[in-house]
């Protein structure tokens, strides 16, 4: 005879809600709305905190997408949240699309290129451009000082860091300092621009580098954001060719090259396994994975072919079409996975399993942005927030 | 209930144990089965159990400790060898499998258990059937997910609070 159901204790509520999957964050809030007890569970930074050493690593919220308005004739970065089902239209709450473009994010921070708010008034015909610092999770943003020494050259890209000393990076508070890495490629050197929330100021260059004979100029310019590995910001220049490395707390820089391939101009950066850099390339519908090795010499880096993943064998889709290609168009920072783009949507490569999934159907944007995060309600507050200082 | 003779050749037959569920059942089962749980161990450990004299168990019925022993027993070679360092893919493989299907019970059940996982302190069953329940209830709305686990219809007061965050959450109910 199967006895009634016992009123569960609190501690096994806990037990059970930590093992929801922390890339539904609206799971997270139905839950805390069951009873009062329930939600002063889910709000309580006990539980956060929890949450965050249960999974560990942030999960993939979202993406951000750099896309053109038609109607406004601009730019704009819009929050794709990951759909769960065909029944959950959306995890995440509801975000205004941002103008401009989303240029990398980390931290649960992400790092805009945007106009210049007053400019619209004064003068919106000038390309009046600054940087913005945005919590999709808080709808909080920051805008940054214009930079003096401008990067005049069209080639740079840029990184948002938490600065936290003692922040372990799963679920950053907003009130943790940041950095922005700006990395500018003028002709044959590198510049290095840091702007620090600490300070409020950009300083630099902080580090430069002669990058010797460059191929063409224009191949020059970092593709894809920023990978921080190792206490690196990595960026892949000249076409995937060579990447550029700045050491954060070295304010150091350097340069080396990829694999040779025949994946030139259609390749990415990856978290390698062990948390070091890994390079990924396509070329027709091979997606090719390159592992980092000591030298022979012992002077520095080589590579090793890892996975090779067979696009075409992995997708129902119709690639029977001609003209069907694929391209690296991001990845996942921290995980093993690889955006690519097909004629027909998005999809995202898992390198150790070697699974393709698609995760959007849009083929007409500029770029994608994954967004990892821990998203934990705080229903004490009325409000969704990261950890509270208080814990 | 008798355990099987433990097969690891070591000197003799295994210690084995009595239990006592709430219903007065005495269940034999070999000592580092029943080992799992922690509170146990510490009882067994001091030589409880053996003999004549059983472990009284007054908070867990009998129906629900043959299905907890049910997974001690499975689960103890591997937890001899100090979690699965040395077990092969094909263990692993089977102790997942018996998992899956040892939580596809009615929900009566799977409650008992939690509790009793919970009150014994074994680890890893609280786990897998926490687990259980939260895939069985995450993807429910709060009132659905009040009624899964045999909660009372809320207070009117207590609606009128969900209504209201109903509105100010609406994107997590979609």
């Amino acid at each position: 005879m199967a006895p009634p159901s016992p009123e569960l204790v609190d501690e096994l509520i806990e037990e059970i809600v930590l093992r929801f999957p922390p890339d539904n964050p609206a799971a997270l809030i139905r839950a805390a709305l069951v009873c009062k007890s329930w939600c002063r569970l889910i709000s309580s930074p006990r539980f956060r905190r929890r949450f965050r050493e249960f999974h560990r690593s942030a999960p993939m919220l979202g993406f951000l997408l750099d896309l053109w308005d038609n109607d406004d004739k601009s730019n704009i970065a819009r929050f794709v949240s990951i759909a769960f089902s065909s029944s959950s239209s959306s995890s995440f709450p509801p975000r205004a699309d941002r103008r401009g473009f989303a240029l990398d994010a980390r931290h649960g921070r992400v790092l805009l290129y945007t106009t210049h708010p007053s400019s619209q008034q004064h003068a919106p015909f000038l390309l009046d451009y600054c940087f913005v610092v945005w919590n999709p999770i808080t709808d909080e943003q920051k805008e940054l000082p214009v930079l003096t020494w401008y990067p005049h050259s069209p080639a740079w890209k840029a990184a948002v860091l938490c600065a936290g000393a003692t922040c372990d990076h799963l679920a950053c508070r907003n009130d943790e300092p940041f950095l922005v890495v700006l990395v500018s490629v003028a002709i044959d050197d590198v510049f290095v621009l840091v702007y620090s929330s600490e300070t409020g100021t950009w300083t630099g260059p902080t580090a430069h580098i002669h990058l010797g004979p460059t191929l063409v100029y224009y191949a020059v310019i970092p593709m894809g954001p920023s990978l921080l590995a190792g206490g690196q910001l990595h960026f892949a220049i000249e076409d995937g060719r060579r990447i550029i490395s700045y050491d954060i707390a070295e304010c150091f820089l350097s340069v080396i090259t990829t694999p040779r391939s025949h994946c030139v101009g259609n390749m990415g950066l990856v978290t390698a396994e062990g948390g070091g850099l890994g390079v990924v390339g396509v070329e027709g519908y091979k997606l090719y994975y390159w592992s980092p090795v000591l030298g022979p010499d012992d002077d520095g880096w080589d590579w090793k072919l890892g996975m090779v993943i067979e696009l075409d064998m992995m997708l129902s889709i119709d690639i029977g079409v001609p003209t069907t290609s694929f391209h690296v168009v991001g990845f996942a920072e921290g995980w093993d996975l690889v955006f690519v783009c097909g004629s027909d949507g998005v999809y995202a490569a898992a390198l150790e399993s070697g699974q393709v999934t698609k995760v959007h159907g849009t083929t007409h944007f500029f770029g994608i942005v994954p967004y990892m995060s821990f998203y934990t309600p705080d229903l004490a507050r009325s409000v969704l927030s990261p950890p509270s200082a208080h814990q | 209930m008798a355990a099987p003779e433990s097969g690891d050749g070591n000197n003799g037959a295994a210690r084995m144990v009595t239990l006592i569920s709430s219903d007065n059942t005495r269940f034999e089962v070999e000592a580092a089965a029943a080992s799992l749980s922690q509170t146990l161990q510490l009882t067994i450990l001091d030589g409880g159990g053996g003999g004549g004299d059983g472990i009284p168990l007054p908070n867990v019925d009998s129906a629900t400790l043959s299905k907890v022993l049910e997974y001690c027993i499975k689960h103890a070679p591997a937890a001899a060898n100090g979690g699965a360092p040395n077990a092969t893919a094909v263990d692993r493989a089977e102790l997942e499998r018996f998992d899956n299907e040892f939580v596809n019970i009615d929900q009566s059940v799977l409650y008992s258990l939690i509790m009793a996982a919970h009150n014994l302190e074994i680890e890893g069953l609280q786990s897998l059937v926490a687990k259980k329940v939260a895939d069985m209830i995450k993807g429910k709305s709060p009132m659905e997910i009040r009624r899964t686990l045999g909660f009372p219809d809320p207070t009117p007061e207590e609606q009128a609070e969900m209504n209201a965050h109903m509105l100010e959450y609406g994107w997590a109910y979609e």
